[in-house]
C-alpha cells in the first residue's frame, strides 16, 4: 500500500509520486490535494490505480490525480492521462463506460425570490417530463438511421430536429459533436440499447437539479457565463446511458486479445488498451466518439425537456421564465489535443476519467465570449451541498492538460451508506432544509446521501489552491429528480 | 473464502460500485453463483407465473476469466434489454469454451442498474478449498 511518505510534497495543493516508485511506471503521477484530503485518499485503492494508469505505454508528461479522486476499476475516478499521439495507447477503461458522462448548466433570469412558492411544481414537472430511473427510456422514437445521425453528428441532429438552439451548441463541449465519430464502428447491442434512451436521465447518480446561485466570487465572468446572484438555474448530470456502456463493454472484452497482438504488459485487465494508430485504436476511436455524440444529444433533449417544465409551470405567470445555456462538458472521455509536454508541444490523447477539460483563457476550442475569462467548468456537489461554476486557467493548460475536478468524489460505499443512511429518512431532512426530492428508489436515493460524498468546498479549495481553476460561482440545491 | 459457508456470494467494501467476492467448491458452482450473485445486486423480482424458457449458450474466449465476465455481461443484457432474468441450468466449462442452457423467466421488477461487468483486478483463485474470484461492477 501507498503511504503518506512515499509522496513528495510540491506545495500544499500538489503532491508527486516519482516514476522510480515503482519499476513498471514510465511517468510520475501528481495530486492535486490538500493534505487531509489525500490522507483519506489513501484509504482505498485510487493512488494504486493512477499508479498503474503510469505504466500505460506512451504516457506522457505524468499522470494527474484530482482531488475529489476515489477507487475506479483500471483507472482512478478523478484520473488524467495523456498518451503520444503516435507512440501511445489509447484505453477504454481510462474514459470509463459511461463515455461522455457530463454536466450540462442552464441559467435563467428567473429570481428565487419571485418563483420560490414555485419550486415543488418545478421539480413535479420535472420529474414528469425528464425520464428517469432504472431502464428509463426517452419519449423520442429512433430509427436506425436517426440513431447513427445522432452518434455520428451529436447535437447537431437536435438543432435540426428542434431540440436545440444555435447557442446551445456554441456553448457545448465540441459544439455537441466529436468529428470522426463513425456509427459503422457499434455493435448490434450499442445500437439496440441506445434506440429507445434518447433523452432519458437513467439511475445511479445521476440527477436533474434546481439551483439557487448563492455566491458570485468574480462579477465579470460571471456576467459573460451567464450567472447572475439570486437567480436559479438549472444541473443536468447524465451520459450515454446503455449505448456508451455497451461500447466500452464491448471494447474492453475485445482488447483482452489485442495487447497480446501488441505485447503490452499491464497491471491490471480493466487497463487494456490498444495503440492509437492501430486498427483497433482506431475503431474503438470511432465508436467511443459516437458514443460521446450521443451523450451530448441525450442531455441536449434532456435540457429541452426541461424548457418543457418550465415553460408548464412559469409561462403566463412570469417574465423571462426560459432557460439559456451556460456550457456543457464532457468528465468521462477521451479527446485528442495538443498540450505543451516538457516544453514540446505535443499531439496527445488526453483520457479524462471523472475529470473536467477546463481549457484556460486564449485556448483554442473553446466559444469566443469564453476566450478571454478560460471556459466554464462544472462541478456539481451532492444533493445537499453546494455546487461550482469554476473558469479554467493558464497554469490548468501547463500542470494538467487543461483539466480540473468533476464532483464531490464518493468516500463511502454503496454499502455502508444503505446500511448507515435511510432514504426515507433523508428526504424528509433534506426538505426540511428546503430541498424537494423527486426519487424513484428511497434505497437509491440513500446510497446517493450528501454523506457518501466527500465536502466539496474542500475540493474546489484544492483546484483553486493549485491554481487549475478559479471560483466564479456557488450554487446551493433547491430541488433535485434522482434518477 | 469464507470458511462458516462451502459457497457463496457476498458484497464487500468499494467506494464507488459494487465489489462482490464468490465462493464455491467447484468451477461450475462458482460460475452458477456469479450470476445468482449479479440477480441479488441489481435486485430482481422474478414473475412466478412464467415457467421460464431454456436457452442455450455458448462463449469462447481467451481464458476462464473473460469467460465469466463475458457470461455476466450475457445475463446483464439480457435484463437491460429483454426484460428476463437467467440462471444457469446446465453448464459444460472446457479450457477456453463455456457453454450450456440458461433458465430465462420475465422480470416484475429490478432495483438497480448495472452498467457494466468490469475485469478490475480480476483473478479466480483455486486452492484446496475451492475456487474464489472477486468480481466489481460498475453501477
Amino acid at each position: 500500500m501507498v503511504a503518506l511518505t512515499d509522496f513528495k510534497k510540491i506545495s500544499d495543493y500538489e503532491w508527486k509520486i516519482p516514476s522510480n516508485y515503482r519499476s513498471d511506471m514510465r511517468v510520475p503521477v501528481r495530486i492535486f490535494s490538500t493534505r487531509k484530503m489525500l490522507e483519506q485518499s489513501l484509504s482505498d485503492l485510487s493512488v494504486e490505480q493512477a499508479i498503474n494508469a503510469a505504466t500505460l505505454p506512451g504516457v506522457v508528461g505524468s499522470v494527474v490525480v484530482m482531488p475529489d479522486m476515489h477507487q475506479g476499476y483500471g483507472f482512478p475516478i478523478g484520473g488524467v492521462a495523456a498518451t503520444d499521439f503516435s507512440t501511445g495507447v489509447i484505453s477504454p477503461g481510462g474514459i470509463g463506460y459511461d463515455i461522455n458522462c457530463g454536466v450540462r448548466l442552464l441559467a435563467s433570469q428567473i429570481p428565487y425570490e419571485v418563483v420560490k412558492n414555485q419550486i415543488q411544481s418545478l421539480v413535479i414537472a420535472l420529474d414528469h417530463h425528464c425520464p428517469s430511473g432504472v431502464g428509463s427510456e426517452g419519449g423520442i422514437h429512433l430509427c436506425l438511421k436517426e440513431l447513427d445521425e445522432i452518434c455520428e453528428d451529436g447535437s447537431q441532429w437536435a438543432l435540426k430536429n428542434g431540440y436545440a438552439t444555435k447557442q446551445d451548441l456554441r456553448r457545448t463541449e465540441e459544439n455537441g459533436c466529436i468529428p470522426g465519430a463513425n456509427a459503422k464502428k457499434l455493435s448490434e447491442r450499442a445500437k439496440k440499447r441506445g434506440l429507445p434512451q434518447l433523452g432519458s436521465l437513467g439511475s445511479g447518480n445521476h440527477f436533474i437539479e434546481i439551483d439557487l446561485i448563492e455566491e458570485i466570487f468574480d462579477e465579470e465572468t460571471a456576467e459573460i457565463f451567464g450567472l447572475q446572484k439570486g437567480n436559479i438555474a438549472v444541473m443536468i448530470h447524465c451520459g450515454s446511458r446503455g449505448l456508451g456502456h455497451q461500447v466500452c463493454s464491448d471494447t474492453v472484452q475485445s482488447f483482452q486479445k489485442t495487447i497480446h497482438k501488441y505485447g503490452i504488459k499491464i497491471p491490471d485487465r480493466e487497463l487494456v488498451c490498444a495503440p492509437l494508430n492501430s486498427q483497433e485504436g482506431q475503431d474503438y476511436l470511432a465508436a467511443m466518439r459516437a458514443a460521446a455524440n450521443y451523450a451530448f444529444c441525450n442531455r441536449q433533449v434532456l435540457a429541452h425537456l426541461a424548457r418543457k417544465a418550465f415553460e408548464q409551470v412559469l409561462a403566463g405567470k412570469f417574465k423571462n421564465w426560459q432557460l439559456y445555456q451556460v456550457y456543457d462538458i464532457a468528465h468521462n472521455i477521451g479527446k485528442i489535443e495538443d498540450h505543451l509536454v516538457d516544453g514540446e508541444l505535443r499531439k496527445v490523447c488526453v483520457h479524462r476519467k471523472g475529470a473536467t477539460r477546463a481549457f484556460g483563457p486564449g485556448s483554442s476550442g473553446i466559444p469566443d465570449e469564453f476566450s478571454k475569462t478560460g471556459q466554464p467548468v462544472l462541478v456539481p456537489g451532492s444533493m445537499g451541498t453546494s455546487s461550482w461554476v469554476l473558469a479554467g486557467t493558464k497554469a490548468s493548460m501547463e500542470r494538467s492538460f487543461g483539466s480540473s475536478c468533476h464532483g464531490a468524489g464518493r468516500l463511502m460505499s454503496r454499502q455502508k451508506a444503505k446500511k448507515t443512511i435511510r432514504g426515507d429518512q433523508l428526504k424528509i431532512d433534506l426538505e426540511k432544509k428546503g430541498i424537494y426530492i423527486q426519487a424513484g428508489s428511497m434505497s437509491g436515493l440513500a446510497e446517493e446521501a450528501p454523506g457518501a460524498y466527500k465536502d466539496v468546498d474542500q475540493v474546489i479549495e484544492a483546484v483553486c489552491g493549485a491554481d487549475l481553476a478559479r471560483k466564479i460561482a456557488r450554487l446551493v440545491p433547491l430541488a433535485v429528480v434522482k434518477g | 473464502m469464507t470458511p462458516d459457508k462451502p459457497e457463496g456470494y457476498l458484497e464487500i467494501e468499494h467506494t464507488a460500485d459494487i465489489s462482490l467476492r464468490i465462493w464455491a467448491s467447484t468451477l461450475k458452482d462458482l460460475f452458477k453463483l456469479a450470476v445468482e450473485g449479479l440477480n441479488s445486486i441489481i435486485e430482481i423480482e422474478v414473475d412466478d407465473t412464467d415457467p421460464g424458457n431454456f436457452q442455450e449458450f455458448c462463449i469462447e474466449d481467451i481464458d476462464l476469466e473473460s469467460m465469466l465476465i463475458s457470461l455476466l455481461n450475457e445475463c446483464n443484457f439480457k435484463i437491460q434489454e429483454d426484460n428476463l432474468c437467467a440462471k444457469i441450468s446446465e453448464l459444460l466449462i472446457e479450457k477456453e469454451k463455456i457453454s450450456g442452457r440458461l433458465c430465462l423467466k420475465k422480470i416484475k421488477s429490478v432495483r438497480k442498474e448495472i452498467k457494466a461487468v468490469t475485469y478490475h483486478n480480476l483473478k479466480i483463485n483455486h486452492t484446496k478449498k475451492g475456487y474464489s474470484v472477486v468480481v466489481v461492477f460498475d453501477v
